[in-house]
């Protein structure tokens, strides 16, 4: 690069910082930092601006009467009070809705910049979506930390299944009781997961002395000090005793351990007895024996941790000892699945509603796709009565004019997961879709 | 002057060359030549799932229909079309070629690999004995690398299994620790596996160590939705098929990655493929599972 060059490049790169838009972030807290120097006008004669008395916050309330009631709440946000409406509004124009001084998401972290840390491993995400007003009131608040609600009642508004567990619970869990900041962080959590304070079991183990001989013998002599508690109790409230998940193996209920581990006074006590789909067959031998003679096997229940890939040994918040709510589970591998119907223009009720078992079947089949039915048709229709007796010409018969080794049914015009088009047609238009095979009527 | 001259040539040079840097000689197009739909007496394939091809062979697994179709190719052309039934056989879902022209098939059903004469006769099983941890083995997929060794990938021991032509049992790969689900093996003549991840979409091989499978690609779910098979070329090319996009993704050695064909009804295009088989000229068989057919690939370059 010659000498010319070089200044030339130079020189454009300083006229390009010339012309850099100002961070909005940076101009809110110029504005905050120049509004605490400037003194009122006429004192000192220090008021560049020659401002009226008030008018960083008493000449607004003039046209705001309102927020004259809601400053009398015991909690006001303290730039409110100091400096004034001018701490986050521009008082003339600004390029963000309310005339605030930088963009909603943003404007908190000029004096909150710590609220979410770098290597969260855990963040909320009202926090992450710069969402602070849908928790804070942002002016002024009955509530500490100018909270919108008190308690756990502001959790609730939007965690509903979990306030459902908890008012309906047979059995509290006190910590929980008293408020949902005793476990989780309400911004990010540096620890743990799902905003935890720090991972099971050393969360738990803050109140629970795992040395206790009443602990010792409630876990049936088992060495559980470092293994993970949620896997078996349900920390938001149960109804069964010990806050065990509501769905309870057998075995496990009974506390009959040595049935899968080798038992408590074994040298290795939590050691599994057989390994994957083995151990399981000893009472489920039925279960494993139809899935064997099926022809074609769901790969997770042989592979890996065989059934566990799938269920809880000892206890479960769903029904049939399942990990996870059924589209989350079954999610974790077909996740491609899954988002196809959430981009989907039209849902799949059983889908939407975690039924995948609904079409499928989850060990084995004869059909592909684990079809639970080996005719679409009638898998289809025992939903979908009308196709019974209204419908296009479909069935054994109905050969699909594409191709001479297909027929015609419910999958040659609708993907049953979803498509971006309406009544899940993988074409744009109907018209587009008919004339595939009713190809006279083509344009 | 002069300089300001030199330095719009250098500029219109990299604008001109860029293209070509991305879009390099290696660039490979598939050009569809030919379906197969039925045997030689027209009954029609139902969702076949397996396919081995030669330059002079090609066999089907038309799983739906439990049975094999084999078709003798000459100047290019299929002929035949024989259907094969085998009673020790099925549900046939992947099927290889070896050296000599036996087929090794895999029944899903059993869970088993079936050993036929180049003809469909029935041999033997393969003996899985003289493994280092005994258990069920469950073979997902097989592949066959240089001198016939077999490579059998049972998901039940989280291995691949490595055999000698003459059946006897060589060694064993543990699968890697932090894979999704391995659906599918392909070995090439010089003995390294490849595997196709269908959770987290990526390919493991054991390019580096023969003992161990490492990443050879990253996640590459952008790319693809949920690959099942795998096939390799005598050139090194990874050919995997993506069942829920219908893609065809081609990985060269260098790890440029190429995503061919589409979902569709019409010949070229794909629904839910599954094993794949190249030949030697480089044509590339599919079977195209939900549309019942075979499909072949010509390469265009």
């Amino acid at each position: 690069m010659t000498l010319r060059t070089g200044i030339f490049i130079a020189a454009l790169a300083a006229i390009g910082l010339c012309f850099a838009p100002q961070v909005p972030a940076a101009k809110a807290a110029k504005a905050a930092t120049a509004a605490k120097t400037e003194k009122p006008a006429g004192q000192n004669g220090e008021n560049k601006f020659n401002l009226k008395p008030g008018a960083r916050q008493k000449v607004c309330l003039t046209c705001h009467p309102l927020f004259e009631d809601l400053m009398k709440k015991p909690f006001v946000h303290t730039p409110l009070k100091n400096p004034g409406c001018i701490a986050c509004h521009s008082p003339h124009a600004s390029n963000f809705p309310k005339q605030l001084s930088a963009a909603a998401g943003s404007i908190c972290l000029t004096c909150h910049p710590g609220i979410l840390p770098k290597n969260a491993r855990s963040t909320h995400k009202a926090a992450l979506d710069g969402k602070c007003v849908q928790c804070h009131d942002q002016h002024a608040s009955d509530n500490k930390h100018n909270l919108r609600k008190a308690g756990n009642e502001l959790c609730y508004d939007c965690h509903k299944d979990k306030a459902e567990t908890i008012r309906n619970a047979k059995f509290k869990h006190v910590p929980v009781e008293k408020g949902c900041v005793n476990c989780h962080s309400p911004h990010a959590s540096p620890n743990a997961a799902a905003l935890l304070k720090s991972e099971a079991p050393e969360l738990c183990k803050g109140c629970h002395d795992t040395n206790k001989p009443f602990f010792i013998k409630q876990h049936s002599n088992m060495p559980v000090a470092n293994s993970k508690c949620t896997q078996c109790h349900n920390a938001h409230g149960s109804n069964k005793a010990g806050l065990i998940y509501d769905t309870v193996h057998k075995p496990f209920a009974s506390k009959m351990c040595n049935q899968c581990h080798e038992g408590a006074t074994s040298p290795k006590p939590l050691a599994l007895k057989k390994k994957g789909f083995e151990l399981c067959r000893g009472c489920h031998s039925n279960v494993v024996n139809d899935m064997f003679a099926k022809n074609r096997l769901h790969w997770p229940v042989v592979g890996k941790d065989g059934c566990l890939n799938c269920h809880n040994p000892h206890a479960s918040a769903q029904q049939g000892l399942l990990k996870a709510a059924p589209v989350q589970l079954c999610g974790t591998c077909h996740a491609d699945t899954i988002q196809r119907q959430e981009k989907s223009t039209t849902k799949h009720p059983p889908i939407k509603e975690g039924m995948c078992t609904a079409c499928h079947a989850p060990h084995a089949s004869d059909n592909v796709f684990l079809a639970v039915n080996a005719s679409t048709v009638e898998l289809c229709g025992s939903c979908h009565d009308y196709m019974k007796h209204s419908t296009h010409p479909i069935g054994e018969k109905i050969i699909d004019k594409r191709n001479k080794n297909l027929i015609v049914q419910c999958l040659s015009c609708h993907r049953s997961h979803g498509t971006e088009f309406k009544k899940m047609i993988p074409f744009g238009t109907v018209s587009e879709l008919c004339t595939q095979c009713h190809i006279q009527y083509q344009r | 002057m002069r300089g300001i001259y030199m330095s719009r040539y250098v500029l219109l040079m990299i604008i001109f060359l860029l293209p070509l840097r991305a879009f390099g000689a290696e660039e490979l197009r598939l050009k569809h030549e030919r379906s197969l739909y039925a045997d030689d007496k027209g009954v029609g394939m139902n969702q076949p799932e397996g396919v081995a091809c030669g330059n002079d062979r090609l066999v089907v697994a038309d799983t739906g229909n439990g049975r094999l179709v084999l078709y003798t190719i000459q100047g290019g052309e299929f002929q035949g079309g024989t259907e094969i039934r085998v009673a020790q056989v099925s549900y046939p879902t992947r099927i290889v070629r070896s050296s000599k022209g036996d087929l090794l098939v895999l029944d899903a059903k059993q869970r088993k690999i079936a050993r036929l004469s180049a003809d469909g006769a029935f041999k033997e099983y393969v003996e899985l004995s003289g493994l280092p941890v005994e258990g069920m083995v469950i073979p997902a997929g097989i592949s066959l690398g240089g001198s016939d060794t077999l490579y059998l990938l049972d998901i039940a021991g989280s291995r691949v299994l490595v055999f000698s032509d003459d059946g006897k049992f060589q060694r064993q790969i543990v699968l890697p620790k932090d894979y999704g689900f391995i659906t599918d093996i392909a070995a090439d003549q010089k003995g390294t596996v490849f595997l196709i991840d269908s959770v987290h979409a990526v390919v493991y091989s054991t390019t580096k160590d023969p003992a161990v499978f490492l990443r050879i690609t990253e996640k590459l779910k952008d790319d693809m939705s949920f690959p099942s098979n795998i096939a390799v070329d005598d050139k090194g090319l990874l050919y995997i098929s993506d069942q829920n996009s219908g893609n065809i993704i081609v990985i060269n050695q260098d790890g440029t990655i190429r995503r061919l064909l589409s979902m569709g009804w019409k010949e070229g295009a794909l629904r839910y493929p599954a094993q794949l088989c190249v030949t030697t000229n480089g044509d590339l068989f599919v079977a195209d599972r939900a549309n019942s057919r075979i499909q072949k690939f010509t390469p265009l370059k």
